[in-house]
């Protein structure tokens, strides 16, 4: 290939004899009136004549402006020469000039430029396969592991990396084929993202090419980067805020190198799950198996002793599912097991387990947790239950009757056989409660206290043996006080358990028992107390908190006292009349749970 | 009225919150609003408030981002931030420094949590000593000094003070004294007391003024008839034996039926021997009023020394430190704690005669009040023993019968043992609850192990008459509990006996 060569020489004869040996030997060589008629197109060398330290001050300024040409000054003496050694020229000659040695100057300026050229080339080649091999190296990461949690959030993570994206967020296939916002990051408003993007057959056979496109305009403007494995679309990233302002070509790249691995790794993360569900979990409601929940649970014993934890076992029954099952069919029965599992997954924390025992039963773990936190959850579970919709459509052919048991380690039990035990045990407790017999579920707070409390003509209560003990009739008339004192005892005994206590009187006045009691609490003070009633002569107290009811006057003839916690749920509800106080009592936690759901629900006060 | 504060309420739905805004101002509290997440950033900053309620609904900035945007500014990182939802999602609010609020709330019950909150706060603050809390020692500054000084200034606040391992609390209101605690003594009683100390430290922290007020005197009043006290009480105590000698009334006694109610409650309390310390302490009334009758009783020969002194010095501690150890460890389950442990010992009892036993033959037992209310109704805790500084026993009885069933099992939960102190038919009932059901150890007292208990999975054990062997025995069994067998630690005694 032909070199270039530019001369600047303002001597004709000079100009054309020096023209006529370089294309003679074989260079492009072309003749330029200025400095500044250089541009930046492909020229190797330009020989330029120096007449003046002025005309040196125009070939640095070239020099600053473009890394090429090689620059080769003529000098027409030796002291410009050495003006120009000094302002950093390395190549001069010194007219008149002899052209053997020109054409070797010429030479080794044209290898020398050669050279540069292909250290750029060279060092060019160097930083991307670097840049691919840190892209190869993050794709890699991504096939090592095929957990989707962790997946998703990798993606995410490294999609923003070599895009240099400040913000990014990830959707992914589900089960239905439709995109499903998985992961976030950045300065992305939550809200503003769709958690479902619904995609047309247009887009979705655009997207199976794989290859990311822009959207938007100028700062604005996002990256959208789909993740396609062998035709099928997988997951759309959305990448955002450009640290540059803008997405190069080079980012495209990256994207779609790191896409492609991408899709493939959560391929293989479905797989996986799908394996681990046909393993580990019941195929049908995706529910852990019982061999893998008693392993788990194994552990979490071991590790509960180890480090003096808690944690509690639940049990859940369908009691009518067999029921269900021979009178609305096997589809209906199955549609009441999916949805009572759906609830009971919506609502776990991810470090909950929850596993299917028999046809019938559901076992739940949930680490660090104590029993009173375990009540809670058997509590959100019902409520959760119920409103799923195809619970629902079952429950309004025939009732959806379902029961729990919780059982806490260590105070139940210190192997996992004593506590199912203790939790079979509080399942057959729940399943002849009161408030099960008497259908308390459906009716009031007031409703309730009317029923339990009867006259003292009504039937006997259906009490059934296996339940927690419940009575109904004259009560002394200072055991309304004697309990808050003893119940504030069993508070301050051990103030850092929790648990809920709510005593309501006609008035709230400082001297009941339970706010003298309670006065001087630690502030760790855990449990919750609650005073209801006539607002008398107290305002506020450190560890009371005071609702007052003041056209309320049902409670100008009841007290009550309900208390749940990690080691108690009684109940007291009294009507005081004249010579005598006739009252309910209870320590059955079905009622006792039923009627606190129900006072929090009508007065609107928090669950715990 | 409580101190007013800058609340800020983010909420998109200004509806919503208008309910509130309006029961905050009325209970004097500024309230700022920002509709979202943007906005209340800076508001926060800008005007500092000292609670945030941040509903999730708010938009441009989710609740944790916003928490964790406040805490990490030096300005603004004490704000109080409380997430109002209308669901719980547990992994959503967890963690949260300050909790959450389920939409819809109750009024009430959202301004006892900001109330709560801002005590917290204040509580907090006093910890770091910005409470402008004055403390000193009583050597250099008495307290009926100090107290004039509060009474001047009309200051209100708790004035606590120690002397060795007794404390005490004045509070103070408007420069009045409304009450003062020392143990379970309170009132005037305590005042006086507290009044007659020489030696010691005490902090005063300003605060609201009690609203339990059991003292009706102003501070000059008061001062003066503690001096009062004090000077008679030093010119009764040596005409009385030393505060550790038992008394007890003369059974030959005469004794008028219309007596005065001070020297009612000290006959009272008299039936049993106590010593006069107890004696003290368990009477209501004040003790310069105990200690005169006690110096007529005894001039008349109503009262005298109980011929039977205890040697309660003699014995050892009832546990060693490695089983009180443990058995703060079962109690606690694992927690550490620093604070004091408290075993609960039931007692299975047919009637009050056996528990009456216990109140007086426990050496080092005291009593939750002179004549606890447990005694008589059968429910409740009747007094307790400490072990040491870490641990203490408390002594709670169960009314036997069928109507109380339903109080068995929440009160009797979380116990480590049962003493059973006769074999009644109802005492047994109980105890075979408590031991088949509960799993508590249980020690019979003075009789052999009955056939029903003896397959007790914690174990059950019998002992002598001893009480004081007793509590250890089932103390020690609480910690190692036995397999199903009948132990019998003590020869049994004769079933005549």
């Amino acid at each position: 290939m032909q070199r270039t060569v530019l001369l600047l020489e303002p001597d004709a004869t000079l100009r054309a004899r020096l023209l006529a040996l370089l294309e003679s030997k074989g260079y492009a060589a072309r003749a330029i009136s200025a400095p500044e008629a250089v541009g930046g197109d492909a020229c190797e060398l330009l020989v330029a004549s120096v007449e003046s330290p002025g005309e040196l001050e125009a070939h640095r300024r070239l020099r600053e402006r473009l890394a090429d040409p090689e620059l080769l000054l003529l000098a027409a003496n030796p002291e410009l020469r050495a003006t120009a050694f000094a302002a950093g020229f390395t190549d001069c000659l010194v007219k008149p000039i002899d052209e053997a040695h020109l054409l070797v100057r010429v030479e080794q300026c044209l290898e020398r430029a050669l050279l540069r050229r292909e250290r750029a080339r060279l060092l060019g080649e160097n930083d991307d396969l670097a840049r691919t091999h840190a892209v190869t190296q993050r794709c890699l990461e991504l096939l090592s592991n095929p957990e989707l949690e962790w997946l998703q959030e990798r993606i995410v993570s490294d999609l923003s990396s070599v895009c240099d994206a400040q913000s990014a967020a990830l959707w992914l296939t589900d089960e239905r084929g439709e995109l499903v916002l998985k992961a976030y990051r950045g300065l992305l408003d939550r809200h503003f993202l769709a958690d479902k993007l619904s995609l047309d057959d247009a887009q979705r056979h655009r997207l199976r090419d794989g290859a990311p496109w822009l959207v938007g305009e100028g700062r604005a403007r996002n990256l959208w980067v789909p993740l396609v494995a062998a035709g099928e679309l997988l997951g759309l990233a959305q990448l955002s805020d450009a640290l540059a302002g803008d997405f190069t070509g080079e980012h495209f790249q990256s994207a779609k190198v790191l896409a492609d691995f991408a899709a493939v790794g959560v391929k293989n993360g479905k797989k996986f799950l799908y394996l681990q569900r046909l393993g580990l979990r019941d195929r049908e409601t995706a529910a852990y198996n019982l061999s893998y929940f008693t392993d788990y649970a194994n552990k979490e014993i071991y590790k509960a002793r180890r480090y003096g934890r808690t944690f509690s076992l639940l049990t859940f029954s369908i009691d009518s599912l067999n029921q269900i099952r021979l009178r609305l069919g096997a589809e209906a029965a199955r549609k009441t097991t999916r949805g009572i599992i759906r609830s009971l997954t919506k609502i776990i924390r991810d470090s909950d387990v929850l596993a299917k025992a028999t046809e019938t039963e559901f076992y739940v773990l949930l680490p660090e947790t104590d029993f009173f936190g375990a009540s809670m959850f058997i509590r959100r579970a019902f409520q959760a239950v119920r409103e799923d919709p195809e619970v629902k459509e079952v429950d309004a052919r025939l009732p959806v009757t379902m029961v729990a048991g919780a059982a806490t380690f260590p105070k139940d039990g210190e192997d996992f056989d004593e506590l199912v035990h203790r939790c079979r045990r509080r399942l057959e407790e729940r399943r002849a409660s009161l408030h099960r017999k008497l259908h308390l579920q459906g009716i009031t707070f007031w409703e309730q206290v009317e029923l339990l409390l009867g006259q003292p003509d009504s039937p006997r209560l259906p009490i059934d043996d296996k339940a927690e003990p419940s009575r109904r009739g004259k009560v002394s008339d200072a055991l309304f006080e004697e309990l808050q004192t003893e119940i504030a005892r069993e508070l301050v005994r051990d103030p850092t358990s929790r648990g809920v206590l709510y005593v309501g009187a006609p008035e709230i006045r400082h001297d009941l028992s339970v706010s003298v009691q309670l006065e001087n609490v630690p502030p760790d003070f855990a449990a919750r107390v609650y005073l209801l009633g006539r607002r008398a002569d107290l305002d506020s107290h450190p560890a009371l908190t005071p609702v007052f009811l003041e056209g309320d006057d049902r409670l100008a003839r009841h007290e009550f006292i309900l208390w749940l916690s990690e080691n108690a749920a009684y109940a007291l509800v009294q009507r005081r009349g004249r010579g005598a106080t006739w009252g309910f009592h209870t320590s059955d936690t079905g009622v006792v749970d039923g009627l606190i759901t129900k006072l929090q629900s009508e007065y609107d006060l928090q669950p715990y | 009225m409580a101190q007013p504060r800058k609340i800020l309420l983010a909420d998109p739905d200004l509806e919503a919150v208008r309910e509130l805004t309006r029961a905050l101002r009325q209970k004097g509290h500024q309230v700022h609003y920002a509709p979202d997440g943007s906005r209340a950033l800076e508001l926060s900053v800008l005007r500092h408030p000292d609670l945030v309620l941040f509903d999730e609904d708010c938009t441009l900035l989710d609740a944790r981002t916003f928490g964790q945007i406040l805490r990490t500014n030096p300005r603004t990182e004490d704000i109080p931030v409380v997430l109002t939802t209308a669901s719980i999602d547990s992994d959503k609010v967890r963690g949260l420094r300050d909790g959450y609020l389920k939409k819809p709330f109750n009024l009430d019950e959202v301004l006892a949590r900001i109330d709560h909150i801002f005590r917290r706060a204040e509580a907090a603050k006093d910890l770091k000593g910005e409470s402008g809390e004055i403390e000193g020692s009583l050597s250099q500054l008495s307290i009926p000094d100090l107290m004039q000084i509060l009474g001047m200034n009309k200051r209100s606040g708790r004035l606590n003070l120690t002397r060795g391992k007794e404390r005490g609390e004045i509070l103070v209101g408007e420069g009045r004294p409304l009450n003062a605690k020392m143990g379970h003594v309170e009132g005037e009683k305590a005042l006086f007391r507290l009044l007659g100390w020489n030696d010691g430290s005490f902090s005063f922290s300003p605060g609201p003024p009690t609203p339990r007020v059991r003292i009706n005197r102003v501070m000059d009043d008061a001062l003066l008839e503690a001096m009062r006290h004090a000077d008679e009480s030093a010119r009764l105590l040596p005409q009385l034996p030393p505060k550790h000698t038992r008394l007890q009334l003369a059974p030959e006694a005469q004794l008028p039926t219309d007596q005065h109610p001070v020297t009612a409650q000290v006959v009272e309390l008299l039936k049993q021997p106590r010593t006069l310390a107890e004696v003290l302490d368990s009477a209501a009334a004040t003790d310069l009023e105990v200690l005169s009758v006690l110096a007529t009783l005894l001039q008349k020969g109503v009262a005298r020394v109980a011929e039977q002194q205890d040697d309660q010095g003699g014995r050892g501690p009832l546990l060693g430190p490695a089983e009180v150890h443990a058995l703060r460890a079962r109690i606690f389950r694992g927690r550490t704690s620093s604070r004091m442990a408290v075993a609960k010992v039931f007692l299975c009892v047919g009637g009050p005669a056996a528990t009456k036993k216990l109140l007086n033959g426990l050496p080092g037992f005291s009593r939750i009040a002179a004549e606890p209310g447990a005694l008589k109704s059968g429910f409740g805790t009747l007094g307790r023993f400490e072990v040491n500084e870490g641990l203490r026993v408390e002594f709670c009885v169960l009314p036997p019968g069928e109507a109380a069933r339903p109080l068995w099992r929440p009160f009797a939960s979380g116990a480590v043992g049962t003493l059973m102190l006769d074999t009644s038919e109802g005492a047994l009932k109980l105890a075979r609850f408590l031991a088949l059901d509960l799993r508590v150890p249980i020690v019979v007292v003075g009789a052999p192990v009955p056939p029903e208990l003896a397959a007790a999975p914690a174990g059950a054990a019998s002992v002598g008459e001893d009480l004081t062997e007793a509590l250890r025995s089932l103390l020690v069994q609480a910690l190692n509990p036995l397999q199903p067998a009948m132990v019998q630690i003590e020869a049994p005694l004769p079933l005549e006996a």
